[in-house]
């Protein structure tokens, strides 16, 4: 059995060329929030990775700490027949135990939606699909017969959108971009620049021990029902430079898994991620993990409920949330869980 | 002085040479063409030896196919199981598969024969080639496969490389349950799944099985097979459109052990095709292909480009100007279309020969546009420049084609094996009859040559001739009879015509003094025969650098 911290998340980050792709995954390896990240990368591009936050292939020892690059062939991700991509997520998976997520830059015509099905061979587990959009250029863009197709069909497949130049554009414009987007997809707006803890930030949670590895920025154990609270990285929501906001809640008694499903599926606008290790009241026995990305979502078992699980005796959850996220529909939606 | 000369008269001689275009004999020294001409002219030569040994045949320049992929001799390593009968590089005719059932016996012969050969029982039967869109009836599914063997991993892929059908002994130990959860793993009413796999993110959850399957291709066998299928189809030169790996110590190792060996049969022109990165990694990658020209030989070439930009007609994912496709949709591109020119600039500026893949009208004016861009940059007499597959392309892009010194490769096989396809489906009679329009293009005045593709099309260049020349479909219409072209034109296509595109025509595509004496030997006259019996014309085998080989 593949027990969900094996499974390293996968992340895929798509766009059209020129959207800022390259430049958000180098934001990412320069801030990896202390994780060791495998990119793969399918993309002709004026921008590379930037090799100096990379360790060599040659150097990849258990000890090196730092992230990978490989990189595939022309088409190999989306339309090659054969194991290109296969290959690569095999040498992933032969890194494994070096690593802590892998992020895939698809090339800049790719459907990441189909690329992102590769998350859930074994080994993987899906942890978003996040679309690059260029803002002063996506109108253009959907209006062109030759790409308008494709850079909606990226859109549409986005679980996060990542709105870039915005700065670019006036009030106006801005709001007209982000209407246009809200037509193709239903998925929360970031305005780059993105904070990596806002990507990453979740991650890893120690699930079965091993705390020690990776220290995650684990729910507080607060005793109200659900409050604004500031992270271990510090970004205190009301922080004239915060662009993110973290809110947890802690559970005292286990959850109908009825109501589980329920909450996941009515998440509010401008929530990015959320986990929370659960005790369920149909499974009290073990672990629930529950993870939402973007629009996904996955509920696990993963081991026995030991009583030194985060939060209170039925656990906890964490979720993130996009600025100016409105805190009553956040504490509404967290509050479900106690109801 | 040559050593010996060696003067093979034959039943005709078609040089595919204007000057001279028949003669009665070929002399040959030193791999070479020496001469052609009459008996009484070439035993003028001193000390020249007749050799009457191809006196029956009639003998042509050895075929050029210059849009094939060498990893399809590798699929003679799996067990065929596709719908038309198939001659496999040892020369066994392996006979269609009919119906399911024939399936199902063409696999218990295969466990039978690994089950002879002591191989054990976790090493996976993997098979190609099915193509169940000519079935009637239920699809093949794991329970059907589960007939041939309960205990082996069993792994069939269908012709299209889309997907591939899987026994519930390969499900079992790749753990393929219930409990998967992805896209193209459709499951039964209890919410089994019922062993198809599809599109490549499901096919490898098929494991090690899906690893093998490809790893195979990879294989020197793979390129020995593909050599002998070469032969058999009286093609002496082939090429490798699109190998990543082109420039890497380990892939040049593996062709120079193979093709430079004496026993294989043709010449190999490996195309390097591009790894994406930044402009700085393009014009390195760029140096390396020229490099590699160093390491080139008399039988196997590297140091040319080809890139993909579309997808295929018959998957509905080629680039399509309007109309697009019958149901209103258009393809995918492989690369962004703004971006073709940046990508093959340093290419075109290394002074390399470029190739692309665009099936639909709407690639083929991006890559147009791209050449005419690199051309006002960088002018280059002479390029060559090629656009593989144009199925589609219209006369006005055929004018472009001519005006901007290009070429055509043109998938002339198309219009037999998927013509109904795409009268019915994809883009209806109209655009269908005017698909792959050899026609069209030669009366503008494109250097045209016409391919397989193989796999995707059986490896056969007289085949390939043979839909030019006929425009047959599978049921037997004549699909764009105006786009007919003659037997010489064809014939023409398949040798001078592909060789001037490799870059190769003054050393091969012609049986001419000093060229390599490539020879197709046939066992019938292709300009004597009724046209519609051309891909019927039986080939005895091949010269190559004036060695005989055969057909198995």
């Amino acid at each position: 059995m593949d027990l969900p911290r094996q499974r390293l998340p996968l992340m895929v980050i798509g766009g059209y060329l020129g959207a800022g792709k390259t430049t958000l995954v180098n934001r990412l390896l320069a801030d990896p929030q202390g994780q060791r990240i495998a990119v793969l990368v399918n993309d002709f591009g004026e921008i590379g990775i930037d090799e100096g936050l990379l360790a060599a292939e040659s150097l990849a020892a258990e000890q090196d700490q730092r992230s990978h690059v490989l990189s595939l062939a022309n088409g190999c991700v989306c339309c090659s027949l054969a194991d290109g991509f296969a290959s690569a997520l095999d040498r992933v998976r032969a890194m494994a135990d070096r690593l802590d997520r892998v992020v895939v830059e698809v090339s800049g015509v790719g459907e990441p939606g189909k690329v992102a099905q590769w998350a859930r061979t074994p080994g993987f587990r899906p942890d978003g699909v996040l679309v690059v959009v260029d803002g002063s250029r996506i109108r253009e863009q959907l209006a062109d017969p030759r790409i308008g197709q494709t850079v909606a069909g990226q859109v549409a497949d986005a679980g996060l959108i990542v709105l870039t130049h915005g700065d670019l554009l006036d009030a106006t414009d801005l709001t007209a971009v982000e209407r246009s987007l809200a037509q193709l997809s239903a998925a929360p707006i970031l305005r780059s620049p993105v904070d990596p803890a806002l990507l990453f930030g979740l991650e890893p949670a120690p699930v079965t021990g091993d705390s020690d590895a990776h220290p995650a920025p684990a729910p507080a154990h607060a005793p109200a029902p659900a409050h604004a609270h500031a992270p271990a990285h510090a970004h205190a929501p009301a922080h004239a430079h915060a662009n993110h906001v973290t809110w947890s809640l802690t559970l005292a008694r286990p959850v109908p898994r009825a109501t589980l499903e329920l909450w996941q599926s009515v998440r509010p606008k401008g929530v990015v991620r959320a986990k929370g290790i659960v005790r369920l009241a149909d499974a009290p026995d073990v672990r629930t993990i529950v993870q939402l990305v973007g629009d996904s979502t996955s509920i696990t078992a993963s081991g026995p409920w030991t009583g030194d699980e985060p939060g209170d005796s039925a656990g906890a959850v964490v979720a993130i949330a996009v600025p100016g996220t409105p805190r009553a529909a956040l504490v509404k939606w967290l509050g479900m869980l106690t109801a | 002085m040559p050593e010996t000369t060696t003067i093979y008269p034959a039943a005709a001689i078609h040089t595919l040479d204007p000057s001279r275009p028949s003669a009665e004999a070929v002399a040959v020294s030193d791999g070479r063409v020496l001469a052609v001409g009459t008996m009484d002219e070439l035993l003028t030569i001193d000390g020249a030896v007749v050799d009457g040994s191809l006196e029956r045949f009639t003998l042509l320049p050895g075929f050029v196919e210059a849009h094939c992929h060498t990893m399809a001799g590798g699929m003679w390593l799996h067990t065929y199981c596709g719908y038309h009968d198939r001659r496999g590089p040892d020369g066994r005719v392996w006979s269609g598969c009919r119906s399911m059932n024939d399936v199902i016996e063409r696999l218990r012969e295969a466990e039978a024969r690994l089950a002879d050969q002591g191989v054990g029982p976790d090493e996976p039967l993997l098979a190609w080639g099915l193509d169940p869109i000519y079935f009637s009836g239920e699809r093949l599914i794991a329970k059907h496969l589960d007939l041939v063997s309960t205990t082996r991993p069993i792994l069939v892929m269908h012709a299209s490389l889309h997907l591939a059908t899987v026994n519930n002994a390969l499900m079992e130990v790749e753990g393929i349950t219930p409990d998967t959860d992805m896209d193209g793993v459709p499951k039964d009413g209890s919410g089994w799944p019922i062993g198809e796999l599809q599109e490549p993110a499901a096919m490898s959850l098929a494991g090690a099985a899906f690893r093998k399957f490809w790893g195979r291709t990879k294989s020197e066998a793979s390129l020995r097979n593909f050599g002998n299928e070469a032969r058999n189809a009286g093609i002496t030169t082939l090429t490798d459109l699109g190998n990543r790996e082109s420039t890497e110590a380990a892939e040049i190792e593996r062709y120079r052990t193979v093709v430079d060996d004496d026993g294989f049969p043709a010449r190999v022109s490996v195309f390097h095709m591009p790894t994406p990165g930044t402009p700085e990694a393009l014009a390195d990658a760029a140096s390396a292909v020229l490099a590699s020209r160093e390491l080139s030989s008399a039988k196997l070439r590297f140091g040319h480009v080809k890139l993909v930009i579309d997808g295929s007609i018959q998957g509905y994912t080629a680039r399509l100007r309007w109309p697009h496709y019958l149901d209103g949709g258009n393809g995918i591109w492989v690369v962004p279309p703004g971006q073709v020119t940046d990508i093959l600039r340093p290419y075109h500026e290394a002074g390399l020969l470029i190739h692309v893949h665009c099936n639909g009208d709407e690639a083929v004016d991006v890559f147009l546009e791209a050449v005419e861009a690199l051309l006002a940059e960088s002018p280059r007499v002479d390029h060559r420049h090629t656009v593989q597959h144009c199925q589609l392309t219209s006369p006005g892009q055929y004018r472009r084609i001519a005006a901007l010194g290009m070429s055509a490769n043109i998938f002339a096989n198309h219009t037999f094996f998927w013509g109904d396809q795409h009268v019915s489906s994809t883009v209806g009679p109209d655009r269908a009859a005017r698909m792959n329009s050899a026609r069209t293009a030669l009366d503008l005045g494109v250097p045209l040559s016409m391919h397989s593709d193989a796999p995707v099309t059986p490896l056969g260049s007289l085949h390939v001739a043979w839909a030019a020349v006929n425009r047959l479909t599978t049921t037997g219409t004549v699909l764009g009879p105006e786009e007919r072209i003659s037997v010489p034109e064809a014939l023409h296509a398949i040798t001078m015509g592909a060789a001037h595109q490799l870059k190769m025509d003054d050393e091969v595509g012609s049986i001419s003094p000093r060229k390599f004496a490539d020879l197709a030997i046939l066992d019938a006259d292709p300009f004597a025969i009724d046209p519609t019996e051309l891909r019927d014309v039986p080939v005895w085998g091949t010269m190559l650098g004036g060695k005989i080989f055969a057909a198995g």
